[in-house]
């Protein structure tokens, strides 16, 4: 479904502040699949979701989006920030109707599907909060559910809970891995944390740091449906060992 | 939902950033304006200054009074409103556009911005014998001194309140399939908006200034010139009348528009 063939991405060529983000990255994401990157801070994760969503362009090399160029953003690709995205003067019902309004749904449809996904995140008897009545979490939420209301093919997730605790963080992978199975869609998700990328992923990809490329990509063979108690188990274990020593050999010669 | 008998929370009048009760704000505030007309009419009423220099409180009502009767404040405050509020309405309607597109297009911050810094840092009073020239002592000319005194700040302004919405915001809206117009008109403009209300509203202060400077200057009705009229006749309570006046002016449109931003913009409000 995405294919990044040889991408380079180079930020202020030729200048004096050059800085190579993301060096000859080759990889793939297959139709309902949910893969991971996982790699350094500062190794290009951002920078290549960026890409893959069409809102920058690499330097070099190949994007391929269902055997199409990706050539600027369009509702195919939905993508979760980091940071919070919402726009404060909609309330949460509204913010994910929001997402809607090309959908070309009538405005019943619309309310009902925005009820169903409220449900899905968890989030009934906030539907006329304002998001600075919420907590992070719950921003969080409504963020994931306007991503997902609106069916895009693939869905690009930058980090959308580094910004939390370990608890809530917990809940909010139970709660996307809930939403993925009801909602199969394509996921292209970054992050930090070892547990969470294979928690969620059938595939997980390494990068190297910076100037960020593959360096490893390893398959997730536990069986689905995932529920967050199987991080004990001696096979997420034994994947969690392999993991942490592709990303030590990546951040302790910078330390 | 039952709940246990609720400990009434300690306020504590000057912690950082603790809200206090609304009475007490509003109360505090104006028993300083209280305090401070009680500290006029004392230091007038025991003598400490000459009437010439400061009258009593009391003669200035009487001022309130007679140039009631006589009809003329009501024509002073009619010009002088006229006036700024064409004056500033003009400038708004110019500066609102221009710096929407200098905030979103650096192209157009390109274009613009040089000249707006290097006409900002002319003194708009030093405009007034060039204005006078121009179009004579009557209103056009004080629009022109409002407009050149309030447009060149209000675009950067504008132009900041504009930058203040996070890129992220953008970004994300463009993978719901809008259009950058749309983008612009539907995520850009209500979220800058809070920020403009305030450039506005602050503006529109700044801009009294530059009309009773003109005033001042060359007119014949006007707070400013009446204020400039009685200096001649060493009227002093009529200049503290113009004043006072001025500021209450000024008092009534900021609380309007903080009402209605607060009204407008319930979102916006900080949680505590
Ligand atoms: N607009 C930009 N201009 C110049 N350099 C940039 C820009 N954006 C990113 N970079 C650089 O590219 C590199 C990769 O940045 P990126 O944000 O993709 O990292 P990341 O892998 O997402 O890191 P983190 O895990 O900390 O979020 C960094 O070294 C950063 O300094
Ligand atoms: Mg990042």
């Amino acid at each position: 479904m995405l294919r990044a063939e040889n991408i380079w991405k180079v930020y202020n060529p030729g200048g004096k502040d050059q800085v190579v983000a993301i060096r000859d990255l080759n990889l793939q994401v297959g139709e309902n699949e949910f893969v991971s990157i996982i790699g350094p801070s500062g190794c290009g994760k951002s920078t290549f979701l960026l890409m893959a969503a069409g809102l920058d362009e690499p330097s070099a090399g190949k994007l391929l989006f269902e055997g199409q160029q990706v050539e600027g953003p369009s509702a195919k690709r939905g993508m979760v920030f980091q940071s919070y995205t919402l726009y404060p003067w909609l309330t949460v019902a509204e913010n994910i109707r929001f997402a809607l309004q090309k959908s070309g749904m009538e405005l019943s449809a619309q309310k009902s599907l925005v009820e169903e996904f409220i449900s899905l995140v968890g989030l009934r008897g906030f539907e006329n909060a304002y998001p600075n009545q919420l907590s992070g979490g719950m921003r969080q939420r409504v963020a994931i559910a306007r991503a997902l209301v609106y069916r895009p093919q693939m869905l690009l997730m930058d980090e959308p809970f580094g910004a939390l605790d370990a608890q809530t963080r917990r809940l909010m992978q139970e709660l996307l891995l809930n939403a993925w199975e009801t909602h199969r869609t394509t996921v292209l998700f970054v992050t930090h944390d070892i547990e969470e990328a294979l928690l969620l992923s059938d595939r997980v990809y390494v990068m190297t740091a910076r100037p960020g490329t593959i360096k490893a990509e390893i398959r997730v063979h536990l069986p689905r449906p995932r529920q967050v108690e199987m991080e004990t188990s001696p096979a997420f274990l034994a994947l969690r060992k392999q993991l942490l020593g592709l990303i030590k050999e990546e951040v302790t010669p910078h330390l | 939902m039952n709940l246990p008998p609720l400990i009434k929370r300690k306020r504590r009048l000057l912690d950082l950033r603790a809200d206090i009760p609304p009475a007490l704000y509003a109360g505090a505030g104006a028993a300083f304006i209280a305090v401070f007309f009680l500290a006029w009419w004392l230091v007038t009423s025991l003598g400490w200054v000459q009437p010439i220099f400061l009258p009593p409180p009391s003669a200035v009502v009487q001022e309130v009074v007679s140039q009631f009767q006589a009809g003329t404040l009501w024509v002073d405050v009619r010009a002088s409103v006229y006036r700024i509020s064409v004056g500033w309405i003009l400038s708004t309607l110019f500066a609102l556009p221009i710096g929407i597109l200098m905030g979103n297009f650096r192209f157009f911050e390109g274009l613009f911005e040089p000249f707006i810094d290097f006409v900002r840092y002319m003194p708009a009073v030093a405009f007034v014998p060039l204005t006078i020239l121009w179009a004579g002592v009557g209103d056009s000319q004080k629009f022109i001194i409002l407009f050149i005194g309030t447009f060149f700040q209000q675009v950067l302004m504008v132009m900041d309140n504009v930058k203040t919405v996070p890129y992220e915001m953008i970004q994300v809206s463009y993978t719901f399939g809008l259009s950058k117009w749309e983008i612009l008109r539907k995520v850009i403009l209500p979220a800058a908006l809070p920020g403009i209300w305030d450039t506005l509203r602050i503006t529109l202060g700044w801009a009294w200034t530059y009309l009773v400077v003109a005033e001042l200057v060359a007119a014949n009705v006007g707070l400013g010139y009446r204020i400039m009229r009685a200096q001649r006749f060493l009227q002093t309570d009529t200049i503290i009348l113009g004043i006072l006046v001025i500021g209450i002016l000024g008092l009534i449109t900021d609380y309007v528009f903080k009402f209605a931003y607060r009204a407008l913009f319930r979102w916006a409000e900080r949680r505590m």
